[in-house]
């Protein structure tokens, strides 16, 4: 029989449990509202810093085609322009990440035509590889000429921008990038070759979580967040899809992609 | 008969903006006119019968989709190609299902990819 201390101490007990339970469930909830608000605002406000670092980037291009500039000067303006494109890049990589489930890679009524939208990516970064003597080529192995595939075109955009832009960025010296696209029944698979950096070993386990830079990543892109390889394995995860790479601290990375068909 | 310049009437409020556009294409010897809110826009349309729009996702007075809609609505204008350029990259399909031909978003390209991809839907 439970007396009456034991009675009284049994319900501040069971006041409290319910109290916490109660606590720990609106928490929750506060906590999916935030997220749920930040994934509906994150494009306004991407919208909102883009506009004007588009301008910036299209001014500093403008700039750079100017003739008589000092070799000071066009360092200046080079140096704007690069830091500008780090920006976008961040903001879209920040941008995809916080609606990441509400906008997923593949989307039932779209029809997107892989090869072309690879070629396009191809050709909107040859200026900036150029610039650090890399060498961009595209192998598609699939033997079509177009391949239209259900998945959200910007979605499928920042995956394969994301693979490109790290091969260009972490990289040295003079080389070669090659993208490689072949297919099975099931799959495509898309792999990134470069001549970059590497991976060092130590960091291989770390190297697709969220906010991770690799230790030799130091002076390349220092203003990047460490989100793009957690941004692409996330997508192709929910995809159905799977990222994985293959390393050699200062000999190169290639990094590969299953798409699901 | 006289060789007739192809129109491109451009929605856009920002000066800059539009002032880049206006002599990328003005070089390549097109006409160029412009509107500078959603409401002149539409108006513009009709009036000038231009052979390309390029319009700006978010704009005062009427949004771009609005802008968009109405166009594509109207016999009178629904047949002129509409190159929407934003930032807003997660809207693509919305746009694309109204009728616009394109949608590029400017912080992806440089000056020069943005009027050779526009360039493509022009006579």
């Amino acid at each position: 029989m439970l007396n009456g201390l034991e009675i009284f101490l049994l319900i501040v007990i069971l006041v409290l449990a319910v109290t916490l339970i109660v606590t720990i469930l609106g928490a929750r909830k506060k906590a999916k509202d935030s997220s749920e608000a930040i994934a509906q605002s994150a494009p306004l406000v991407a919208h909102q810093l883009l506009s004007p670092l588009s301008i910036i980037r299209w001014s500093t291009e403008l700039l750079n085609k100017k003739e008589n500039l000092t070799p000071d000067e066009k360092e200046l303006i080079t140096n704007i322009h690069e830091n500008d494109l780090d920006l976008i890049k961040t903001i879209n990589d920040v941008a995809t990440v916080a609606d990441i489930h509400k906008k997923p890679l593949i989307e039932k009524s779209s029809k997107t035509d892989i090869i072309a939208l690879i070629h396009d990516i191809v050709k909107e970064h040859e200026v900036i590889a150029e610039t650090k003597k890399l060498h961009i080529s595209f192998n598609n192995q699939t033997k079509n000429d177009l391949l239209e595939i259900p998945y959200n075109k910007e979605r499928l955009k920042r995956v394969v921008s994301g693979l490109l832009e790290n091969a260009i960025f972490y990289n040295e010296k003079p080389g070669d990038i090659i993208l490689a696209l072949s297919s099975d029944n099931k799959f495509l698979t898309l792999s990134v070759q470069d001549t970059g950096i590497g991976i060092p070993e130590k960091d291989k386990p770390n190297i697709t979580n969220k906010f991770f830079r690799g230790s030799n990543a130091g002076t390349f892109k220092q203003h990047s967040l460490g989100l793009t390889l957690y941004m692409i394995k996330e997508l192709l995860k929910i995809a159905g899809g799977k990222l994985w790479f293959d390393s050699q601290e200062k000999t190169g990375s290639t990094f590969s992609v299953k798409l699901p068909l | 008969m006289t060789d007739q310049k192809a129109k491109i009437l451009i929605i856009e409020d920002s000066k800059f903006l539009y002032t880049i556009y206006s002599e990328k294409f003005a070089a390549s010897g097109y006409d160029v006119v412009s509107a500078v809110d959603g409401e002149e826009g539409v108006q513009k349309a009709k009036v000038e019968k231009p052979s390309l729009i390029i319009l700006d996702g978010v704009l005062p007075k009427k949004s771009g989709l609005e802008v968009l809609e109405e166009i594509k609505k109207d016999p009178d204008t629904n047949s002129i190609p509409v190159v929407v350029l934003s930032n807003l990259d997660t809207e693509t399909e919305k746009w694309m299902q109204l009728g616009a031909v394109a949608y590029l978003v400017k912080a992806d390209l440089s000056i020069d990819e943005i009027t050779d991809q526009i360039k493509k839907y022009l006579p």
